[in-house]
């Protein structure tokens, strides 16, 4: 059976307790939980399990399952055993999983009966295991795992093997895996644990999917301190009544999420008095200033904190808020570096720009991937000269003169809506497939609360035809791209103006979208 | 003065042509007034939030967080119990 001192970095704080406070529950679904010792027990077995089966330190293993309580076990598992795992968007279609499947190759996917079967008939899994967990409480794996104490364990992983595969969507549409180390995800978590003082008792939300980089902090920074990690599962996620309760009920102490989260409690009224909560962090997109004012004078108490930093570098600066911004249209800084990482903004050249200068937001550090998957000269095209640990992010900054760190736009047509990276080309490639349509673009634009949506124009084939429903246009596009990428406006011209180059006019769609979402309620 | 409480029966057939024709996500079998909105596919996140905005302007009143919650948004019978709780 396998120890805890043979496991790898991210797993050994988890399982290293207080014999006493074993009891202590480590995860809670809405209505399950496990303890610190129970936790133990699974995810040793799962580990065994997994050794059992051929899986060696430096594996993947691919896992394309819901946020349950299983899962998370099955993370630790896979850690413990020296592999490394690979979440992927339960809401992916077929077709872009087995896109990573292949760009992954792992040693196994860990799915559920009804995907598992789905995967199989269309022929996704080619040359990959595939093991199934059932829908019950008890996990079919660990169940299988029972048992066999002589099996000497495989070495576990170190420092700087690889813990996590992170995948976004990649400027073809092919799928971009962001390698990070157990030093890179340890390094955030020790940052963040101290930073925001998290303890053992300290009641943690899990709100974001498990492929979005926000899942580190509430799986491991939880686990690692040993506090409780409460999964709010898609169901709850969607009714601010139900998110709330359970604020309520488990006595939330601290909560991250993308600013929309925050945003839609407030607008349903239901953050007042939640004496729980002492530390409220936000990421992924910026939070306009006006709703944070209102999410902040509905809920004063907390500490607020805004995180920013791409998947590649997690959380590489963070602003804490000294108060409610005074006005709407003050901007909300990013705020200083984390104590772990260097930040420097610099010119295309490399150089570090003069105080006050915009520059590209670059950062050195532990924090900093290992790379692309797969993709070493992508890798090497993100780096500063001579330097493994370095990431070039893309976005713009400039320096306050009060040290702040102040965001300045992105440099390519990566958008964020809702928090998640979109390629506006690959939208347009996949509305353009569809065979009512000629010509498609799609454009983000700005609505009366601040927020980020994305509208898609579209050009009919054929003239005087009658052109496809929304709703078949939306249902085109969810077997071809993730959920997120669905434009919240579509609209049929009939013909896309053009500017005097005879080129598409953005500037003149962007202002329509502007003007649509504007006029809303 | 009360305030006139909208006749369930036309609560219902008003939401089923939302649910139908406007905001609903289409699905392999009719949407009728026992159909699974969430566990179907119906509604996802977007679709809850449009579909109260329209009960909203529709029948005047807002829905209380202590409301929002997904027992609530079943089925449309239990949206149209929800209706005529806060209508």
């Amino acid at each position: 059976m396998t120890t805890v001192t043979e496991v790898s970095p991210l797993v050994a704080t988890v399982l290293s307790f207080d014999p006493a406070g074993g009891d202590q529950p480590a995860i809670c679904t809405r209505d399950r939980s496990v303890s610190y010792a129970e936790l133990r027990r699974h995810v040793l077995g799962l580990s065994d399990w997994l050794r059992k089966s051929g899986c060696r330190p430096g594996d993947r293993i691919a896992l394309y399952l819901p946020k349950t309580l299983e899962t998370i076990e099955i993370i630790l598992g896979v850690l413990a055993a020296g592999a490394a795992y690979v979440p992927i968007n339960p809401t992916l279609p077929t077709d872009n999983v087995q896109q990573l499947l292949r760009d992954v190759q792992p040693f196994m996917l860990i799915t559920d009966r009804k995907a598992g079967v789905r995967l199989l008939e269309a022929g996704a899994c080619a040359g990959t295991k595939v093991a199934t967990i059932g829908a019950g409480a008890d996990l079919g794996l660990e169940l299988a795992s029972q048992g066999d104490a002589g099996n000497p364990p495989g070495p576990a992983a170190g420092f700087e093997d690889l813990a996590v595969i992170l995948y976004t969507s990649g400027s073809t549409g092919v799928p971009k895996g962001i390698a990070l180390s157990h030093r890179n995800v340890m390094s955030f978590v020790d940052w963040a644990a101290q930073t925001f003082a998290i303890s053992s008792a300290d009641q943690i939300t899990s709100h974001a999917p498990l492929h979005f980089d926000l899942s580190t902090f509430d799986i491991f920074c939880t686990l690692s301190r040993h506090g409780t990690v409460h999964l709010i599962d898609d169901l709850t996620a969607k009714f601010a009544g139900a998110v709330r309760g359970l604020i309520e009920a488990r006595r939330i102490s601290v909560w991250y999420s993308v600013p929309t989260a925050l945003m839609q409690l407030q607008e349903r009224d239901a953050l007042k008095g939640l004496s729980s909560l002492r530390v409220i962090l936000f990421a992924g997109e910026v939070f306009p200033t006006a709703a944070l004012r209102r999410v902040m004078n509905a809920l004063p108490s907390p500490q607020y904190a805004n995180l920013y930093g791409p998947t590649e570098t997690n959380v590489c600066t963070y602003y804490r808020l000294p108060g409610i911004p005074a006005a709407d249209d003050e901007a909300l800084p990013i705020g200083v570096p984390c104590e772990h990482l260097d930040v420097s903004l610099r010119d295309a050249g490399g150089n570090v720009v003069a105080d006050g200068a915009q520059g590209e937001i670059c950062v050195t550090g532990p924090g900093v991937m290992r790379g692309y998957w797969n993709r070493s000269e992508l890798t090497q095209a993100t780096r500063l000269l001579d330097r493994d640990d370095s990431y070039r992010t893309g976005d713009y900054a400039y320096r306050r003169g009060d040290g702040m760190l102040m965001y300045a736009g992105r440099r390519d047509q990566q958008v964020k809506v809702r928090g998640h990276r979109i390629e506006l080309l690959a939208l347009e490639a996949a509305l353009n497939a569809h065979d009512d349509i000629k010509e498609s673009v799609a454009v983000v634009a700005i609505d009366a609360q601040g927020l980020t949506r994305l509208q898609a124009f579209l050009v009919p084939r054929r003239t005087n035809a009658a052109a496809a429903a929304p709703a078949a246009i939306t249902k085109f596009l969810a077997e071809r791209l993730p959920a997120y990428y669905q434009p919240d406006r579509i609209e049929w011209l009939d013909e896309m103006p053009r500017t005097s180059s005879g080129k598409c006019d953005r500037a003149t769609l962007l202002s329509r979208a502007q003007e649509n979402f504007r006029q809303e309620r | 003065m009360e305030k006139t409480k909208a006749n369930p029966e036309q609560v219902e057939k008003k939401i089923l042509y939302w649910l139908q024709e406007v905001g609903g996500k289409a699905t392999d079998k009719p949407i009728t007034a026992e159909t699974e909105l969430l566990d179907g596919g119906v509604l996802d996140s977007v679709g809850i939030l449009n579909l109260v905005s329209f009960l909203e302007e529709q029948f005047g009143f807002t829905v209380p967080f202590e409301e929002f919650v997904p027992e609530n948004f079943k089925t449309t019978a239990s949206i149209t119990a929800m209706v005529a709780r806060l209508g």
